[in-house]
């Protein structure tokens, strides 16, 4: 019975590992910009929830209306007066990938200092949704399920967006050769700053849900992107359910290893997992080719 | 049509192209001969809009103003590009390839159609429609860029050396394809350096030297002038 | 023109040379006071609401009563504030405190925040012998390395005494029959926590009560429901988690959530903090926790206060007793009645300071009395142990259920 509640928290974790990727897959998949500033915008996410409940008792999940929106433009306008100016100027990918990590570097920086002004420094939490829930026996929390659902939800979402419509198809082309892309009327620039603000949208939900059942601050940014950047390359760059697949895998990994071994070499089960992805397949677990 | 003036392309310091100009009328097949590094390309790629004209240039077609609209309207105007290399969609299969060469709003409606049409003129590619790109021989997916172009129902087909790494048998297959495509009334600017096979199908040739226009005239002329033949083409 | 600016110039360079010997008869126009604490990378949020505003509300203080007063001079001094970033790197504040010694040549210098920033600077504010209490750092090192740093004062509860008085309660509890003295430990795996949870062993071993789960987890992990579950599944009497805020916040949530609810519940660093009482409310009376104040200790309520209308936000315990060392070193100041730093070191090693967090005395450097444990009471914290200290609370127990 533990170890069942063992993997069914590995799942639920691993599913929250997935939805934090999923934006960067966009990002970075198909509008190819390492954006080192990425969980910056879970970090907004978050704080943008808890202000609502605390200052106006509006429900998190209410906040999204607010949020989602917000981080959408912010990062249409970061890709577009960023990043869109580096490659015009970059001579070819290497420089350009070396330059945005360059900017976005930085731009974490104003983020995180602008943050740390306006609301200081110290951890922030909130209690909502921590209820149990009994699935087959086991107990759950709701807000974790929740993160769950949303990320099993977005990853089918925009694998069914890639995969069947026209404009994901374009999306695709774009993430496989852009100027390939520009020779079949596909709007590169447009639709990759759209993947862009839509990545950065995706990152926003995270951060409401994430934001309530883990404490966060202004400076924790960081540590999800991080965490973003080795689920995506696991996954494979550019595979949404890849992803959520390669999320599902650390997190399951990571709760057996803690029951089975010891809890304290769960960081360690992460990291050795993802060197061995590296070295046995580093185009990622769930990429042809 | 296509009308091309005053079109120069410099690559920093290094003037790839030098105030070429060009035409090519409708219903034509245009060919432009040239040796490795005339230009021939550079001059494709300004003219699809992949890479910027210098100050001056007049690029139209149909009386459009083409020279400083992103390769995506160009597209819409009608003109298709099959670049150097392919440059396939090799992580996707054939159909997903063609149907994304209809992503032009002009195209959308006839998708399925030009899909039926491309078909039928590349039966290779029907049997293979839902094999991956990439994992495709070298004729195969020269058919497929050749197909993706004309599916966006170009007014014009730009092509940039076709033959290149295709055995002798499967140019001569290529050329046959082109050649009833420009029966059918297709308008063609072909970039080549298959020097018979592409005179074969002119209806005017230009000659590319060093990035300028070194020669424009007639294919029966310069099949007969040696000393052209052997001086600007190395033969 | 240039010659204008050669003279002016040669003027500032005559005046400059001047200075000294006219500076010798008067009081200095300020005390220079530098500083380097991490306002950027991971360590700022800590650094900026325990340490760095804390600097920043004593100097106001200061300077808004005119100065600290040197009886040398027969004046009130204003305080003069030089910060630097220290962008949470070790080696950068290693840097930044000789640069504040040697180039700004400042009066003093008021050491960084956390344990191994403070540890690895200590050897600087020794080597030029300028005095340092510092408040955000716990180590079993500072036992040993007090006595070969002389300049440096430790005024934070260790982990050896931060631990003992929670395995003697057990004990205490054990002896009156109201628990079976089944213990529990989860730590962090990181200095403190190792520390703690090591410490608490060994205290245990002493104080002969069984600790039935010993393991650590990552910093930064981000579920502990299973080790919980496992935990609760040995039917221990007594939980210990010595944890960091991310952790403390999570263990405390999921403890809710699975209903692990034992009489004894004690969690580490994060738990004084205004984010708990935001997201536990009435959850966390009886909630045991690292550390203390003495909530009866004279102008702590005014601090509060104070500190709520420069910050708009509240207190920890942590921000009250950095504020305490600030006062002890404005004491020692005092005491002294010039800055001679060999002589303000004397008087803090020496003195007996009574401040708005604790009355502080050092022997080998080190507050050996320091509060221990503290509790939530209602919404307050309160210390309990050492239980002979002055404001100490009496046990709240068993814990109220969750």
């Amino acid at each position: 019975m533990v170890l069942f509640e063992a993997i069914l928290s590995g799942v639920l974790v691993g599913g929250m590992y997935g939805l934090i990727a999923l934006g960067l897959n966009l990002q970075y998949g198909i509008a190819r910009m390492m954006n080192l500033a990425y969980g910056e915008t879970l970090m907004g996410g978050a704080f943008t929830a808890f202000w609502f409940l605390t200052l106006w008792r509006i429900d998190p999940l209410a906040s999204l209306l607010f949020s989602v929106p917000v981080a959408f433009c912010g990062n249409w306008l970061i890709y577009r007066y960023l990043l869109t100016p580096l490659v015009r100027r970059a001579a070819n990918r290497d420089v350009l990938e070396a330059d945005t990590i360059l900017v976005t570097f930085g731009l974490l920086f104003v983020f995180q200092g602008v943050a740390l002004v306006q609301w200081g420094g110290e951890y922030r939490g909130y209690t909502y949704l921590a209820v149990p829930v009994h699935v087959l026996g086991a107990t759950v929390a709701l807000n974790r399920v929740l993160a769950f659902v949303a990320a099993v939800a977005l990853a089918l979402a925009l694998y069914w967006l890639l995969r069947a419509t026209r404009l994901g198809g374009a999306l695709r082309a774009i993430a496989i050769d852009p100027v390939a892309a520009q020779l079949v009327a596909i709007d590169v620039p447009r639709l990759s700053a759209l993947a862009f603000a839509a990545g950065g949208a995706i990152m926003a939900v995270a951060g409401t849900l994430v934001s309530m059942f883990l404490s966060f601050n202004a400076s924790i940014g960081i540590v999800y992107t991080l965490k973003a950047l080795i689920v995506v390359i696991m996954g494979g760059v550019g595979r949404m359910l890849g992803c959520l697949a390669a999320g599902l895998i650390l997190g399951v990994a990571e709760a057996l290893g803690a029951y089975l071994v010891d809890p304290g070499l769960t960081l360690a089960i992460n990291f050795a997992l993802f060197l061995l992805v590296l070295l046995v397949r580093p185009q990622g677990l769930f990429s042809r080719g | 049509m296509l009308e091309v003036e005053n079109l120069s392309v410099a690559y920093g310091k290094h003037e790839a192209l030098r105030a070429v100009s060009l035409r090519v009328e409708a219903g034509r097949t245009v060919v432009i001969l040239g040796a490795n590094g005339a230009g021939k390309t550079t001059l494709l790629n300004a003219v699809a809009g992949i890479i910027p004209a210098q100050p001056g240039a007049r690029i139209t077609f149909d009386g459009a103003t083409l020279q400083a609209a992103p390769p995506h309207r160009i597209v819409e105007h009608g003109i298709a590009l099959v670049p150097e290399g392919r440059r396939l969609f090799g992580e996707m299969s054939v159909l997903d390839n063609l149907r994304l060469g209809a992503y032009a709003r002009r195209a959308r409606q006839a998708e399925a159609a030009g899909l039926e049409r491309m078909l039928a003129l590349f039966p290779r590619l029907a049997e293979r429609r839902h094999q991956l790109a990439r994992t495709m021989s070298g004729g195969e997916q020269q058919m497929l860029a050749i197909a993706r172009a004309l599916m966006s129902c170009p007014r014009l087909l730009l092509l940039d050396e076709p033959s290149l790494g295709l055995s002798p048998r499967l140019a001569k297959e290529l050329f046959a394809t082109l050649r009833r495509l420009a029966a059918e009334g297709q308008s063609i600017l072909l970039v080549e350096q298959a020097v018979h096979l592409s005179l074969g199908l002119a209806d005017w040739v230009y000659v590319l030297e060093n990035g300028g226009i070194a020669r424009s005239a007639a294919p029966g002329d310069i099949r007969g002038d040696d000393s052209l033949r052997k001086a600007y083409l190395g033969l | 023109m240039q010659r204008r600016t050669v003279l002016k110039g040669g003027v500032s360079l005559l005046a400059a040379a001047g200075a000294p010997m006219v500076a010798r008869a008067q009081a200095p126009k300020s005390i220079r006071i530098g500083y380097a604490v991490s306002l950027s990378g991971p360590y700022a949020p800590g650094a900026q609401s325990t340490t760095w505003s804390q600097y920043k509300l004593w100097a106001k203080d200061v300077n808004d009563a005119g100065g600290i007063f040197l009886k040398k001079h027969d004046r009130k001094v204003p305080i003069e504030l030089i910060d630097y970033d220290d962008r949470s790197q070790i080696e950068e504040a290693i840097r930044l405190v000789e640069r504040l010694i040697l180039n700004d040549k400042v009066d003093l210098v008021l050491p960084p925040w956390g344990t191994a920033t403070n540890l690895a600077t200590a050897p600087v504010f020794n080597k030029h012998e300028y005095p340092a209490i510092h408040y955000t750092a716990s180590a079993m090192r500072v036992r040993q390395l007090g006595p070969r740093w002389p300049y440096s004062f430790w005024a934070l509860v260790q982990p050896d005494n931060g631990t003992e008085p929670l395995a003697a309660m057990c004990a205490q509890l054990k002896k009156e029959g109201k628990i079976k003295g089944r213990i529990a430990i989860m730590h962090v795996a990181d200095q403190l926590g190792v520390e703690m949870a090591t410490a608490m062993v060994d205290a245990c071993k002493k104080a002969a009560v069984e600790v039935v789960y010993n393991k650590s987890y990552p910093l930064g992990v981000s579920d502990l429901q299973p080790q919980i579950r496992e935990v609760m599944a040995l039917e221990p009497d007594a939980f210990f988690c010595f944890s960091y805020p991310t952790d403390t916040f999570m263990v405390t949530e999921q403890a809710q959530v699975v209903g692990f609810s034992p009489p004894i519940f004690y969690t580490g660093v994060g738990t004084p903090f205004p984010a708990y009482v935001a997201k536990f409310g009435a959850k966390k009376n009886g909630v045991l926790l690292y550390g203390a104040v003495d909530t009866t200790a004279p102008g702590q309520k005014e601090y509060i206060e104070r500190h709520k209308a420069m910050f708009n936000r509240g207190v920890e315990i942590g921000s009250i007793g950095t504020y305490g060392t600030l006062q002890i070193l404005q004491k020692a100041i005092e005491q002294v009645g010039e800055i001679d730093r060999k002589k303000i070191r004397d008087a803090i090693a020496s003195g007996t300071f009574e401040t708005i967090a604790d009355v502080y005395t050092f022997k080998d450097q080190v507050h050996q009395t320091a509060w221990a444990v503290g509790q939530w009471q209602g919404d307050e914290v309160v210390g309990i142990y050492p239980a002979d200290k002055r404001g100490a609370k009496p046990l709240m127990f068993p814990k109220p259920k969750w």
